[in-house]
């Protein structure tokens, strides 16, 4: 009696579920629009302006005050907030202090960060995934252990001791990469092998946050009695892990792996900066020497935006395997 | 009924080997002589217990609960539960010797020779399959025509889309068959069954008993099952091994010398015309009203009425939470103080109470292990290293996990903080367990559960359960006595057989 049931309400399932992303998605966008609040605020808390910031040896105050003006920072910080606000929607992130577009300055080094933090994402969800289900196969055992206190000490360690590390080893005393990433004529990094440092700086400590994560929801999943079932029906390790323990895991992992993408995103400043690497994190830096708001509003939108993206989606694959199982 | 056709070789056999008789031809498919299970310093889970199986037989365990039916089929698994080694005895399986076999020859064994079906099979189907990828994934012949073949042979219909439901929009004795399908895809030699009829209707449970007869005889299977039910025994088990609760020696407690040795004569605890009196409105209500009470060692006592009629006062008074307005209570004959502050410590670890609710009782801040901890080190003065030890052995009495020590409430279902409830009560090792509602908040199996639990202990450490219950069923189940209050007044006192007939209505 159980399945007609079932069969009725499935298509009203799926309804609210698109209601509910779409919920999710309105309030992600108003948490930004509050982030995007705060980060005008917490410049304009900042000693100084883009006016000063930018100014030249020997320029006047005159001078100053007609560029001040000119970048119209002579009008309370809530009025020029709603004016880059109102003009998002089209597109226009507003015009630096050096007067260049923001999409423009933005247009290079956003996609080269995408592509450091991608490839770094990847990677840790590999490893983790990986390492977390060799660690389960192999409970309370030597690989076990080893993996759990590796996993433990890399997260412990801040990317710039790795990112120094790689460097000392990769490129200082073996010299198999170059020291600084170099760039080519549009400003891209010159070869793949450029990368190889920037992203396992990023990934060696997601890599031990996530593995844990893995590690622990098999954990939890292995004393399922499903899954002790599957050990007493002598299935193979590896098949009661992949297709009995891991799909109830799933949810734990995909949140584990959606937080990741936040301390990725934030890593690549420093990892950046470390390997000049051409990013967003090079420009949020020098943005934020001049005071440059709109610019480091234009960083934080298009970080913003790719983190809730990727929550969005853990969010998605919760809701998939949850639903699953009424 | 097919049952009919075939000879029916019941046979009682106690304690010591099993004698062969002379119909078998084959070589038996499992030997265990002489053999026992216990945890090492703790319990014996298993008395020494001797079988033979052999081909296309049915093979039914019996005995009461805790007397090892499911320790036996575990350890003809090789899967001894956490913390258990066996004590004696030798255990031969398909040539096998278990106990030294490697993980992966007895991986394959399980995977091709042996299957076991548990208890609750419903849980032990991967929630996230559909009923032919659980099937295909043990079976020997994983095509489409092999698994329909299989749902069929378990009497499943395979036209109305059930092999592609997941286990959790299928009926509970559909998930049973389906568990049991999964089970035979291997083409086993052995099938292990764990109560295969429990919580089933009587015409489910004489189809599953036909259809295990069906497949004994036509696969020429071996099929052991641990099982309960009289009736399933009757109707297809060809041989019977009747297992005896093990009669445990106690665990031997740092402190013999003091109250065990009360002779059996002794009269146990006992109210003689108490009363309790509530201020109300401005009059007065009898909550109790010159009630009397006894249970005797080792005896199983019900106390049931309606809502308000007084249990939960009693209870309260017999354990000292509430002071009678007058009356007199005793304990083997000696006077027993009105208020648990007034009463040494000894009769405080003698008479325990379990309450209603045990999300209320327990500290929700405090782990399983503290909760068990604190009793222990109050009342059995134990040495903190031996702490732990016995944390152990009071979970793996009331049948969880250690690892649950390390367990928060919440992170306990409401059967398991009840057994969690429990255990904290025996820490002391009492010789009165006073139980009030305690499967109220339960469902009906894990009432049973708890219920069969209580019983077990009961047995085996000779302690008195007085029950106070709202489910007369579980009253007339599961006690020797009873007395029934009505708004404050002692109604009836006497054996349950005949006041609570039938486990039905209440005749009060």
């Amino acid at each position: 009696m159980a399945a007609p049931v079932r069969a009725a309400t499935a298509p009203r399932r799926t309804l609210p579920l698109l209601g509910r992303v779409a919920a999710v998605v309105a309030r992600r966008v108003l948490l930004l629009a509050v982030l995007l609040a705060a980060v005008f605020a917490a410049v304009e808390l900042l000693p100084g302006d883009a006016a000063t910031a930018t100014s030249e040896r020997g320029e006047s105050a005159a001078d100053v005050a007609a560029r001040r003006q000119l970048l119209g920072l002579d009008r309370p910080v809530w009025e020029r907030f709603g004016e880059w606000m109102t003009a998002l929607p089209t597109g226009d992130l507003g015009t630096s202090a050096r007067g260049q577009k923001v999409t423009d300055l933005l247009a290079d080094p956003f996609p080269n960060t995408l592509l450091l933090a991608g490839c770094a994402f990847l990677l840790t969800v590999a490893a983790a995934l990986a390492l977390g289900c060799w660690a389960a196969a192999r409970p309370g055992r030597p690989a076990d252990r080893i993996i759990g206190h590796a996993a433990t000490s890399a997260f412990a360690v801040p990317e710039f001791v790795i990112s120094v590390g790689l460097l000392l080893v990769l490129s200082l005393w073996t010299g198999w990469l170059p020291a600084v990433t170099l760039t080519g004529a549009d400003g891209d990094p010159a070869t793949w092998t450029m990368l190889i440092m920037p992203v396992l700086a990023l990934v060696i400590p997601q890599t031990g946050w996530n593995t844990t994560i893995v590690r622990g929801a098999l954990a939890d999943q292995a004393a399922a009695p499903h899954v002790e079932a599957a050990r007493l029906d002598g299935l193979p390790t590896r098949r009661i892990i992949l297709r009995h323990a891991l799909p109830g895991a799933v949810p734990a992992i995909a949140t584990g792996f959606a937080t990741s993408t936040g301390m990725l995103l934030g890593g690549t400043v420093v990892v950046e900066a470390l390997f000049n690497y051409p990013g967003i994190g090079g420009v949020l830096a020098s943005a934020v020497a001049s005071r440059d708001t709109p610019l480091i509003a234009g960083v934080v939108i298009c970080g913003g935006a790719a983190i809730s993206l990727v929550l969005l989606a853990a969010d998605l694959i919760r809701a998939r395997v949850l639903g699953a199982r009424p | 009924m097919s049952n009919a056709a075939h000879p029916a070789a019941t046979r009682d056999v106690p304690d010591g080997p099993l004698a062969d008789g002379g119909t078998d031809t084959s070589a038996p498919l499992v030997t265990v002589t002489g053999l026992s299970v216990r945890v090492p310093g703790g319990p014996v889970l298993l008395p020494p217990t001797s079988l033979t199986v052999h081909a296309a037989q049915i093979t039914a365990l019996t005995g009461v609960s805790g007397s090892g039916k499911t320790t036996l089929l575990r350890a003809l698994l090789g899967h001894l539960p956490a913390g258990a080694a066996i004590a004696s005895g030798t255990l031969d399986v398909l040539g096998h010797d278990i106990p030294a076999l490697a993980p992966e020859a007895l991986r394959q064994l399980r995977r091709t020779r042996l299957a076991y079906v548990g208890q609750d099979p419903g849980s032990a189907l991967n929630p996230r399959m559909r009923v032919r990828q659980l099937i295909a994934e043990t079976a020997t012949d994983p095509s489409e025509r092999a698994v329909l073949g299989l749902l069929r042979e378990v009497r499943l219909p395979t036209d109305d889309g059930l092999p592609d439901r997941r286990p959790t929009a299928i009926s509970g004795g559909q998930q049973r068959r389906v568990a049991l399908a999964r089970a035979l895809a291997r083409t086993p030699e052995i099938l292990l069954l764990d109560e295969p009829t429990a919580g089933l209707d009587p015409a489910l449970r004489d189809e599953i008993a036909q259809l295990l007869r069906h497949l004994a005889t036509t696969r020429g299977l071996a099929i052991v099952m641990a099982c309960h039910d009289p009736e399933l025994v009757a109707t297809c088990a060809d041989r019977v091994v009747r297992l005896s609760a093990p009669a445990r020696a106690r665990v031997p407690a740092p402190r013999t010398a003091s109250p065990t040795g009360i002779p059996d004569k002794a009269v146990g605890i006992a109210a003689r015309s108490v009363s309790v009196v509530f201020p109300h409105r401005g009059g007065a209500q009898h909550a109790l009203d010159a009630v009397d009470f006894t249970a005797p060692p080792g005896s199983a006592t019900g106390i049931v009425g309606p809502s308000g009629s007084g249990k939960t006062t009693l209870l309260r008074v017999l354990v000292g939470l509430h002071r009678a307005d007058s009356g007199t209570l005793t304990l083997d004959g000696q006077p027993l103080a009105g208020t648990a502050r007034g009463r040494g410590r000894a009769h405080h670890r003698r008479i325990q109470l379990v309450p209603q609710n045990p999300l209320d009782a327990l500290n929700p801040s405090r782990t399983v292990s503290a909760a068990l901890a604190r009793p222990l080190r109050l009342h059995g003065g134990l040495a903190r290293d031996r702490v732990p030890e016995r944390i152990a052995e009071l979970l793996e009495q009331v049948e969880l996990p250690a690892d649950f020590a390390r367990r928060y409430p919440a992170e306990l279902s409401g059967g398991q903080r009840q057994r969690v409830s429990i255990a904290r009560a025996l820490a002391t090792e009492p010789d009165f367990l006073l139980c009030d509602e305690i499967t109220s908040a339960l469902d009906p199996d894990t009432a049973t559960g708890v219920m069969e639990l209580l019983q077990r202990l009961r047995t085996e450490r000779h302690m008195a359960i007085a029950l106070v219950s709202h489910e007369p069923h579980l009253v007339a189940a599961y006690t020797d006595t009873v007395h029934l209050l009505d708004a404050g007044r002692l109604t009836a006192h006497g054996p349950t057989a005949t006041l609570l007939p039938e486990g039905g209505a209440l005749h009060g």
